[in-house]
């Protein structure tokens, strides 16, 4: 037990003479050491945070040059051209099914052609609301339409149907003797229903798509339709456009 | 006579203990002047990103876009009727080129008797008193053929003669493009 004690107390001693033998190297070997810590865990993850928040800060600057470009787009464009440009794409590509659009084009055509129409059969698709439907592809009316006239008639027909609103696209020409039977596609496409955000950068028409509308602008049935479209309530959630000439008032059958 | 060391070798312990422990206050001090420089620097940097005042001007250019919330939804949906008119109008079928086409080289004398396009297949009858006339349409669509641009693919389905109103029949099918 004696002899325990004495270890002990040799121990002690020695951890004694140590400790005073190096006292003056403790304040400076813990202010290195307390200087190590602040580093890993101070001045690195500020650095880290400043990064984080430049490159943050980054896509803000890139968000606000969006949103400056837009107002200044939107401050110098033309409200009237701009109003009378989508009132006339809105005849070539209504939102709805527009069946006055349908039949004032092929009497339209009719009349300019020389070609006489007989029957014809509608094949109307689905009649749920057209905003309901996929907005990547595009709907169609199709009708069957019996022509009198010959093929070159008939060709010069179809040739003035194309350039006439609404869009259509004529998939089969039957043509004997002085009459014929051609199946045309009309074309809508509902307007898109995600909500209109003001961060989206937004294009200026290419020449491209200028010229389109240009062209656009030329065909017939564009001045003659006296029914106008409905700009849809915009910021809404779910901002659908129907052309009035879809609605169910203007439906003939 | 034996020498006498004066400099004692504790004493030489001493100066190099102490000079270990001058080089260690050093470090430390140094260490605490860049430790310090280096948080006032990260402090500053972090302090001085202009990130409040890029939301502010965001705020005031989304409140000035809002004016014009009717012209943007207007121009949106511009924009969109434009691109789905542009992409409809580039790939819906047009054969009236091609059939003008065929129809230019129909020779005066010769009538279009049948004309049908269904799924890019082309069945066209044309009928002349005229041999040789029926022979030079046949030449000018073959010459399509060749070309490929117009029409492939053309087969002859029959050359007739209608003895009555003595006119020669000729029917074709081809591949309209």
């Amino acid at each position: 037990m004696e002899r325990k004690n004495e270890k002990i107390n040799l121990e002690f001693t020695n951890f004694l003479i140590l400790y005073r033998h190096y006292k003056a190297y403790q304040l400076p070997i813990g202010v290195i050491l307390a200087c190590i810590l602040v580093i890993f865990l101070i001045i690195i993850p500020q650095f880290q945070q400043y990064f984080i928040s430049q490159q943050a800060l980054k896509i803000e600057v890139d968000k606000l040059q969006i949103l400056k470009s837009n107002y200044s787009f939107l401050t110098n464009l033309d409200d009237s051209k701009t109003g009378s440009d989508f009132k006339t794409l809105s005849y070539a590509l209504p939102s709805g099914k527009d069946f006055a659009g349908v039949m004032n084009a092929i009497a339209y055509v009719s009349a300019k052609t020389g070609v006489s129409v007989g029957d014809f059969n509608f094949s109307l698709g689905d009649l749920s609301n057209s905003s309901t439907m996929g907005v990547t592809a595009f709907p169609s009316v199709q009708i069957d339409v019996n022509l009198v006239g010959n093929a070159q008639a008939i060709t010069k027909f179809i040739d003035e149907l194309y350039k006439t609103a609404p869009v259509s696209e004529v998939t089969n020409i039957k043509a004997s003797g002085n009459s014929g039977t051609i199946t045309i596609l009309f074309y809508y496409k509902p307007f898109p229903s995600q909500k209109i955000d003001g961060s989206v950068p937004i294009v200026a028409l290419s020449g491209q798509e200028a010229t389109l509308v240009k062209n656009i602008s030329s065909w017939n049935n564009i001045v003659d339709q006296s029914l106008t479209p409905v700009i849809p309530s915009v910021f809404s959630e779910t901002p659908v456009a129907t052309a009035s000439a879809s609605g169910v008032n203007t439906n003939p059958f | 006579m034996s020498s006498i060391n004066l400099v004692s070798t504790n004493v030489v312990g001493l100066e190099k203990e102490l000079k270990r422990l001058k080089i260690f206050r050093i470090i430390a001090v140094l260490f605490l002047i860049i430790v310090s420089a280096m948080a006032v620097l990260a402090f500053v940097l972090n302090i001085t990103l202009p990130t409040g005042s890029v939301k502010k001007e965001q705020q005031s250019t989304i409140v000035g876009i809002s004016l014009f919330d009717k012209k943007l939804a207007q121009y949106v949906l511009l924009d969109d009727r434009v691109k789905n008119i542009s992409s409809l109008v580039s790939k819906r079928k047009n054969y009236v080129p091609n059939i003008y086409e065929i129809f230019g080289k129909i020779p005066d004398d010769t009538s279009v008797d049948i004309l049908n396009i269904q799924t890019g297949q082309l069945a066209l009858t044309v009928s002349s008193g005229s041999l040789p006339s029926i022979n030079k349409f046949i030449d000018d669509l073959v010459a399509f053929g060749v070309s490929g641009k117009i029409i492939k693919n053309v087969i002859i389905q029959g050359l007739t003669l209608n003895v009555d109103s003595g006119k020669y029949s000729l029917s074709i099918k081809a591949d309209i493009l």
